[in-house]
C-alpha cells in the first residue's frame, strides 16, 4: 500500500471554549483519501474538535499544533480554511432568515472559486451543477427558494448540509453527526452524497454515534474520543465492538 | 420650569424668529398668496410663538433638530438640474412623473403625457382652487410648529385627485430634488382617492449630484381615502447626507379602505417622518412599513400615530433599522384606541440591528387603549448580527465583510416584499446592496 499525502496533522491539541478546556491533548493524522470515523460519548469534545478545525470564534487552541496541507491552521480565518478546502457539516445547522438558499450557495461556491483563482460560475453553469446534485440527493428545487435552513425539518437540514458538501467538493470534509435525525431512506441518500465525494483525493471525518452509518460509508479508521482525547483507534471492527460493549470498558491508552 | 429647559425653549423660539426674519421679504407664489390670504401671517405667528421643536417635547425627545434650526436658510432660487439625476433617482421607470426642484415644479423634467383617465394632478399653485374652503381652513389650522412653518413659507406642492371607481394602472411618482445652496422648501401636498379606486403612489426625495448639499425639505401631505379605496404610498428618502428632511403624512381612511405606507430611509443628516393616520370607519385599515439605513453622523426618526375612532378597524406596522457607525435610529409609534373602537386589531413591531459600538437605536412603541374588546400588540428588539449565522456563512468560504453584508441585507430584504411594484422592489434592493458595499459600514 502506497502512503498517500498527509492532509491534516493534529499534535497534542489542547483547546478551550471560553475559559473551559475541552480538548486535552488530541493526536490525529489524516492522509489523502482516507475516511476516519470519530465516535465517543456525549460531551466528549467531538463537535468542539470540528469547530476548532473550522475556526469558530471563541474556540481557542491553547497548546499543540494543527497542520493542514503543511500550513499552520490556526493562522487562517474560517473563510480561508473553507477556501483551502475544509468543510464542516454542522451538527446543528443555523437558520438564516432573509438569506435565500440558492443565493447563499452560489455566493459560497463563487467565493471559494475566486479565492482559488478559478473563474466564477455564471447562473447557467451553476444551475446545471446544482440540478445534478439535487438529483443525486433526491432533493427538490423548492428547498433553494427558501431562506437558508429556515423552517427546514431536522432531516432536511442535514440533507441541505450534504448538498453543500457535494457542491463545494472539499478536500477535507468534517461531518458532525450528519446522520442524526435522518430516517432510513434519508440516511441512504446522504450516504450516497458522501460516497460521491469520496474519491482517491478527498478525506472525510465522520463524527457519529451509530454503527449504522458506517455500513453505508465504510471507514478506514475508527477513533474513540473521550474526555478531550483520542483514547483508542482501530479499523471498522472497533465500531462493531463499541456497539456491543459501549464506551464504559474503554480507558485512556495515553 | 428649570433653567435649562427655559434656556432651550428660548433658544428654539429665537431660532424660529431668526428664521422668520431671514424670510421677511418672502412671499409665496401669487396664486398661493391669494389662496392662503391671512393664513400666511397667522402661520408665521404660530411658528415664531412655538419655536422649533425641542427635545423637551415628548414627540421630539430623541431627535434634536438644533443643527437644522441653526442653519441660515434661504428661499429657493431657480436652479438647473440634469435629467439624469431624475432617471437615476426614480423608483418606477415608467411612472407618470412630476419633478419639483427645490419645491417648484419643473415641467421639462416631468412626464405627464401618460396620465391615466380619472386622475387629476397639478402643482398646488395651479390646483389649489380644487380644494374647498372648509377643507382648507381645517388643514391649515395647526398647532405643530413645522406645519406652521410649512404654511408660512409655502413653496409649492401638488394636488392629486383620483375620481370614484378608477383603478389607476400606471403608477405616479413625484420626485423632489434639493439643489443645496442652503435652500429651504416647504412643500404641501393633497391627495384624494375616490370610492373604490386604487392607486400606487411614489415619492422620491433626493438631491442633485453634490453629496455635500445642504438644504431642507419640509413637507406636509394630506390624504383622504374614500370608502373601499386603496392607496399604496411608498416614500424613498435619499436626500444628500448633509440635508434635512422633515415630513408629516396625515391620512384619513374611509370604510373598508386600506392605506399602505412605506418609508425607505437612506439619506439626510436628520430625517423625520411622521405618519398620522385616522381610521374612522368599519374596515378602515392602515399598514405602515419601512426601513432605515442609518450611517455615520445620520439620524433617522420614524414616528407613527394611529387613531382608531370606529369599531372594527385594523393596523399593521413593521419598521426595521440598520444602524452603523455613529448613526442613530429612532422609532416612536402609538395606537390610540377610542372607547367606541371595539374589535380593533393592531400590531406594531420595531426591530433594530446595530452594526457598531457607537450605533444607537431608540424605540418607543406605545398603546393607549380605551376600548375593552381589542387585539393590540407592540414590541421592539435591538441586537447585533447573529454570531452563529455569521460563522456558518464564513465556514462556507464567504469572507467576513460579505457575510455581514449578506445577513444585513437579509434583515431588510424581507420588508421590501411589502411593496407590490416590482421595479420599486428591485431598485430598493439594489440601493440597500450598494449602501452595504460602498463603505465599511458593516465592519
Ligand atoms: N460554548 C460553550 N461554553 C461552555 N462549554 C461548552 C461550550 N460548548 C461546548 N461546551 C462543553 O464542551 C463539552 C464538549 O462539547 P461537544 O459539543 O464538543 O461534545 P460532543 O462530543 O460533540 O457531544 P455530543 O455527542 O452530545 O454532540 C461539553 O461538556 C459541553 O458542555
Ligand atoms: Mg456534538
Amino acid at each position: 500500500m502506497t502512503q498517500n499525502k498527509t492532509i491534516l496533522t493534529i499534535k497534542n491539541l489542547h483547546a478551550s471554549v471560553g475559559d473551559k478546556e475541552i480538548l486535552k491533548g488530541l493526536n490525529l493524522t489524516i492522509n489523502q483519501g482516507e475516511v476516519h470515523a470519530i465516535m465517543g460519548p456525549n460531551g466528549s469534545g467531538k463537535s468542539t474538535l470540528a469547530n476548532v478545525l473550522a475556526g469558530k470564534p471563541n474556540y481557542t487552541m491553547t497548546k499543540g499544533s494543527v497542520t493542514y496541507l503543511g500550513k499552520d491552521l490556526s493562522k487562517l480565518e474560517p473563510e480561508e480554511r473553507a477556501q483551502a478546502g475544509i468543510f464542516l457539516g454542522f451538527q446543528y445547522p443555523v437558520e438564516i432568515p432573509g438569506v435565500n438558499s440558492m443565493y447563499f450557495l452560489r455566493a459560497a461556491l463563487n467565493a471559494q472559486r475566486k479565492a482559488r483563482g478559478e473563474e466564477e460560475l455564471d447562473g447557467m453553469d451553476f444551475m446545471e451543477l446544482i440540478e445534478d446534485k439535487l438529483e443525486l440527493l433526491d432533493m427538490d428545487m423548492s428547498f433553494l427558494k427558501r431562506a437558508v435552513n429556515v423552517g427546514f425539518s431536522g432531516g432536511e437540514k442535514k440533507r441541505h448540509e450534504t448538498l453543500q458538501l457535494c457542491m463545494l467538493n472539499p478536500l477535507l470534509a468534517i461531518l458532525d453527526e450528519t446522520d442524526s435525525g435522518l430516517d432510513i431512506d434519508a440516511l441512504q441518500i446522504v450516504s450516497r452524497g458522501v460516497n460521491a465525494i469520496r474519491g482517491t483525493d478527498r478525506s472525510i471525518v465522520l463524527i457519529t454515534h451509530y454503527q449504522r452509518l458506517l455500513d453505508y460509508i465504510e471507514p478506514d479508521f475508527v477513533h474513540v474520543l473521550k474526555d478531550g482525547k483520542i483514547i483508542k483507534s482501530g479499523d471498522k471492527t472497533l465500531a462493531l465492538e463499541l456497539e456491543k460493549q459501549g464506551y464504559a470498558g474503554l480507558t485512556s491508552a495515553a | 420650569m428649570s433653567n435649562k429647559r427655559q434656556a432651550e425653549l428660548t433658544a428654539a423660539k429665537e431660532m424660529a424668529q431668526a428664521y422668520a426674519d431671514s424670510f421677511a421679504g418672502y412671499a409665496p407664489l401669487p396664486a398661493l398668496s391669494a389662496w392662503l390670504g391671512k393664513q400666511t401671517a397667522q402661520a408665521k405667528d404660530t411658528f415664531v410663538k412655538l419655536g422649533f421643536p425641542t427635545t423637551r417635547t415628548e414627540e421630539w425627545c430623541f431627535t434634536n433638530i438644533a443643527p437644522l434650526a441653526r442653519q441660515a436658510f434661504h428661499a429657493p432660487q431657480k436652479q438647473a438640474v440634469n435629467g439624469a439625476v431624475i432617471s437615476e433617482a426614480k423608483l418606477v421607470k415608467d411612472a407618470v412623473t412630476l419633478v419639483f426642484i427645490d419645491g417648484r415644479l419643473n415641467y421639462d423634467l416631468s412626464e405627464i403625457t401618460n396620465l391615466p383617465n380619472g386622475v387629476t394632478i397639478a402643482p398646488l399653485s395651479q390646483g389649489a382652487g380644487l380644494l374647498d374652503d372648509a377643507k382648507k381652513a381645517k388643514i391649515l389650522n395647526t398647532t405643530a410648529s413645522l406645519e406652521a412653518a410649512n404654511t408660512a413659507f409655502l413653496t409649492d406642492g401638488y394636488i392629486l385627485i383620483v375620481a370614484d371607481g378608477v383603478t389607476v394602472k400606471t403608477p405616479i411618482e413625484l420626485v423632489f430634488v434639493g439643489t443645496g445652496n442652503q435652500s429651504a422648501s416647504h412643500i404641501r401636498n393633497f391627495i384624494s382617492v375616490g370610492k373604490n379606486s386604487k392607486l400606487e403612489l411614489f415619492e422620491t426625495w433626493t438631491s442633485s449630484n453634490n453629496p455635500d448639499n445642504i438644504y431642507w425639505h419640509n413637507s406636509v401631505c394630506d390624504i383622504i381615502l374614500a370608502d373601499g379605496s386603496k392607496l399604496a404610498f411608498t416614500r424613498q428618502q435619499s436626500e444628500a447626507l448633509q440635508a434635512f428632511h422633515t415630513a408629516t403624512v396625515k391620512t384619513t381612511v374611509g370604510k373598508d379602505a386600506t392605506f399602505t405606507g412605506f418609508i425607505a430611509n437612506l439619506g439626510s443628516k436628520i430625517a423625520r417622518t411622521e405618519w398620522q393616520t385616522t381610521l374612522n370607519n368599519s374596515g378602515s385599515r392602515v399598514e405602515l412599513y419601512g426601513f432605515s439605513l442609518v450611517g455615520k453622523g445620520q439620524h433617522h426618526n420614524v414616528t407613527t400615530h394611529t387613531n382608531h375612532t370606529a369599531p372594527n378597524t385594523s393596523a399593521d406596522q413593521l419598521f426595521r433599522n440598520v444602524v452603523a457607525d455613529s448613526g442613530h435610529g429612532v422609532f416612536m409609534g402609538k395606537y390610540h384606541v377610542l372607547p367606541v373602537a371595539q374589535q380593533t386589531d393592531a400590531a406594531m413591531l420595531n426591530q433594530n440591528l446595530l452594526l457598531g459600538k457607537k450605533a444607537k437605536a431608540d424605540s418607543k412603541p406605545e398603546l393607549e387603549i380605551y376600548a375593552d374588546d381589542v387585539k393590540c400588540s407592540h414590541g421592539a428588539t435591538c441586537g447585533s448580527l447573529d454570531e452563529g449565522a455569521l460563522f456558518y456563512l464564513r465556514s462556507r468560504g464567504i469572507d467576513e465583510m460579505a457575510a455581514k453584508a449578506m445577513l444585513t441585507e437579509g434583515f431588510i430584504d424581507d420588508l421590501i416584499l411589502k411593496i407590490d411594484n416590482a421595479q420599486a422592489k428591485e431598485l430598493l434592493h439594489s440601493r440597500i446592496h450598494r449602501w452595504l458595499q460602498t463603505t465599511k459600514r458593516v465592519g
